[in-house]
């Protein structure tokens, strides 16, 4: 029964992790046909603005780094995305590859391409019991992390004006605009709140892994693209149960396969995917806007 | 002339027949009980108001639309149910509205690349290809990339890569969208001699009626998923049906002069000072010329109706007047102030809402939401007359359902919302697009009444509809626009009452030109 509860809570952490992921990808791109592949970048610059910072006091490492991340998430909006708002999407496919890989070598040249190790206030790797449940500290914080993030993204795009406008302008960037939605702003905001998201995630995954380097932004940023896909491109609530349902999957397969499989787990976990896919192309939320006129 | 590349395909008395199709989308019924038949070297004009289901009844006949009932027959063979490619094999071939060529690849390779598959042969699919070049008279363009081609080209290039493949049966979709009239009448002409020389069946959609009437031994006139009419030109073209299914109900008054083609452009009698004036406007999709220099007014509070048939260049007239495309020539003066280099955001401010097409409320946003969003107090001091609340007491049916997601109203419901969206800007010009597209009577009316409210109001309205007997109804002046030109404008009833109205709007040959 434990381990059935730990379960549970395994794959709410880590489909947590991937919602959030995904929801920052599917956020740019249903307002701009973007797949910002550079949002991995944002976790990376994350976690080395923490560690370069760690000897502040605590509330001052939160607001700095966070201030760094959206610094980068609307800089990058600004000098690559906004100049290409009319290209085609696979020209903006391709700048967001550029913008990747010159973030990833400009940490190469400042960090060094080797691994550093990353602790995130020591004391958290000790267990705690919750409900006689033995659980790592950190794991409780990080699902509390995400849980805030979540339903922070939930309010301020149900109750906010802003961020109605930015459902509304995700859903149909052109009607948008003629309805008055400023087309700079809202994109720069739907960035910020993307920088937001990758943040969250940056403080959560670089202690999950205890390290830091260049391309560790690449891994989330695949897992949380093929979820937005999952859950059903330019969809927001699709990009979240996309998400869960990557990270349940993942758990799951983990748990279920035998031991020598278990190295093979991603192969089974996209083999899977792909089942989902064939039986609902469009993803679980299917957004009929997308469909073209034979 | 050439000589026929292969007459030898249009031997014999074939027949393509679909008989009592019927298609529904998600409970709408796109088709229902459909019989169309095509004999070889006989030409069929397919035509139909907007959302008459011409598209589906195409995508039926080539195998890319699954039919819920109904057989598709191809010279005796049932093909009902056979994938596109098999089908094209059978016979039949189309070209498609947009031209859809290879752009990277030479004309002479675009058509020996259909001739390929009726040839495996490379050699002999080479010398077919030649020959329909030289048959389209395409000759100087052999070694041209498509890509280069100016529009009326690429479609005589279509033309000739879909006979490349020898088919049986052709189907043109909208070979003349776009068009010149002259490049218009070269296509005549080649329709004419493909019947003559390659003896296949042809079906022709499209919405330049004067064209299709002039080349189609019979019309089918499609209206709301069903068959309205078949027949001679002639016969259809006298038809009161159709006439009402494409202008709304209408009663020919007593003739009163309005004001035709060349006329002076200020028309009418607009005695206020012109809150829109659109001068000379040209618009250009790519190669496609949509606008080709028209003059429209609007002045203050004034309503004001643009007909005209589908391919008339409505659409662009609006994306031009809120900035969403750029002009390529003339200019948009919006209460004395040129539009210049605006940006949709700097004309919605100025107090500009458009209603577009096809509704386009936020899916995924409540009802509320959807209101919110457009609320702006009214620009340059004027007086805010609505706020959401108030809309939601004018509008009963959006109170009820304001928590709901607006994806889950009906058309009518729909409509309603987009016009309560736009109305939440408190515009001084409402842009309106075919706001009658695909809803019951009933709604229409519903939408219209609202549509004389808002007008008693003081707002300026530009409405741009299909249905012309309604927006002539409750228009106070009307142009009517065909193929990118204002062919006819003046007071609403001068305009209805004019003889030369079927002609602008159709574009009927001869008929009203003797009057």
């Amino acid at each position: 029964m434990n381990i059935a509860a730990q379960h549970i809570v395994d794959m709410l952490s880590v489909g947590g992790l991937y919602a959030l992921m995904a929801l920052g990808i599917g956020l740019i791109f249903g307002i701009m046909r973007l797949v910002n592949f550079a949002h991995g970048e944002l976790v990376m610059i994350g976690g080395y603005a923490i560690w370069l910072i760690a000897d502040l006091p605590g509330p001052l490492i939160v607001v700095l780094s966070l201030a760094i991340v959206a610094i980068f998430a609307l800089a990058m909006e600004r000098i690559a995305f906004r100049p290409l708002r009319d290209a085609s999407p696979a020209t903006l496919l391709v700048a967001a590859f550029a913008v990747s890989y010159f973030l990833q070598n400009l940490a190469m040249l400042i960090f060094g391409a080797r691994p550093k190790p990353f602790t995130f206030a020591d004391g958290l790797i000790e267990n705690v019991v919750v409900f006689g449940l033995r659980v790592p500290q950190l794991q409780i914080l990080s699902l509390v992390l995400t849980i805030l993030a979540l339903a922070g993204l939930a309010l301020f795009l149900k109750r906010t004006r802003m961020g109605v406008q930015m459902r509304a302008a995700a859903q149909d960037f052109r009607m948008a605009r003629l309805v008055g939605i400023p087309a700079n702003r809202i994109i720069a905001l739907a960035f910020l709140v993307s920088g937001i998201l990758a943040w969250v995630v940056s403080l959560i995954y670089a202690a999950q892994i205890g390290q830091l380097s260049p391309t560790m932004g690449l891994q989330p940023v695949i897992i949380g693209f093929v979820a937005t896909v999952i859950g059903g491109l330019g969809s927001l609530t699709g990009a979240a149960i996309g998400g869960f349902v990557v990270g349940c999957l993942s758990v799951g397969l983990q748990i279920m396969l035998p031991g020598d499989l278990r190295e093979f787990r991603e192969a089974f976990l996209f083999a899977a995917l792909l089942l989902v896919l064939l039986v609902r192309p469009a993803g679980i939320v299917a957004t009929s806007a997308l469909k073209e006129r034979v | 002339m050439p000589q026929a590349p292969n007459a030898g395909a249009g031997e014999g008395t074939g027949r393509l027949m679909a008989s009592g199709v019927s298609v529904s989308f998600a409970g709408v019924q796109a088709l229902q009980d459909v019989t169309v038949t095509l004999a070889m070297g006989e030409v069929l004009g397919l035509i139909g108001p907007n959302g008459a289901g011409k598209t589906t009844l195409v995508n039926v006949l080539t195998g890319f639309q699954k039919s819920d009932a109904g057989a598709l027959v191809i010279d005796d063979k049932e093909v009902t149910g056979w994938a596109p490619h098999r089908i094209g094999r059978a016979g039949l071939a189309r070209t498609f509205q947009a031209a859809r060529l290879f752009g990277q690849m030479t004309v002479r390779e675009n058509i020996e690349l259909a001739a390929l598959s009726a040839n495996p042969v490379r050699s002999r699919a080479r010398r077919e290809a030649d020959r329909i070049i030289d048959w389209m008279r395409l000759g100087d363009l052999r070694g041209r990339m498509a890509d280069a081609l100016p529009h009326g080209d690429q479609r005589r290039v279509g033309v000739a890569r879909a006979l490349a493949s020898s088919p049986r049966y052709l189907l043109l979709d909208e070979p003349a969208a776009g068009l010149n009239e002259h490049e218009s009448e070269e296509l005549l002409a080649a329709i004419a001699r493909i019947r003559a020389d390659f003896g296949c069946g042809l079906l022709l959609i499209e919405h330049n009626i004067g064209l299709i009437m002039e080349v189609s031994d019979r019309i089918h006139v499609l209206s709301d998923g069903r068959s309205l009419a078949e027949g001679t030109p002639e016969s259809v073209r006298a038809d009161p049906e159709v006439r009402r299914a494409y202008l709304g109900t209408t009663d020919d008054g007593p003739s009163v002069p309005a004001r035709g083609r060349g006329d002076d452009p200020v028309s009418g009698t607009t005695v206020r000072p012109p809150l829109l004036a659109v001068e000379d406007l040209v618009v250009r999709h790519g190669s496609v010329e949509a606008l080709r220099g028209v003059t429209i007014e609007a002045g203050v509070g004034e309503l004001v109706a643009v007909v005209g048939p589908n391919g008339a260049g409505k659409t662009s007239l609006l994306q031009a007047i809120t900035a969403l495309v750029r002009p390529a020539g003339g200019r948009i003066v919006l209460d004395g102030v040129s539009n210049g280099r605006k940006t949709v955001e700097d004309i919605v401010a100025a107090g500009v809402a458009l209603v577009p097409e096809g509704r386009q409320v936020f899916p995924a946003l409540t009802v509320a939401e959807n209101l919110a969003i457009g609320a702006r107090d009214a620009s340059d001091g004027a007086k805010t007359i609505w706020r959401v609340d108030g809309l939601l007491e004018e509008f009963p049916i959006l109170r009820e359902r304001a928590d709901m997601p607006a994806g889950r109203l009906s058309g009518g419901e729909q409509q309603q919302l987009a016009i309560a969206r736009a109305l939440a800007g408190n515009p001084r010009l409402l842009l309106l697009d075919e706001p009658s597209l695909g809803l019951a009577p009933l709604v229409i009316e519903r939408v219209y009444e609202m549509l004389r409210q808002i007008h008693d109001s003081g707002v300026t309205i530009l409405l741009v509809e299909q249905d012309a007997a309604r927006a002539l109804d409750v228009a106070d002046r009307t142009y009517v626009l065909r193929s990118g030109l204002v062919e006819l404008s003046g007071p609403s009833d001068a305009v209805l009452a004019d003889v030369a109205f079927d002609r602008a709007y159709f574009g009927f040959p001869d008929q009203s030109a003797a009057s």
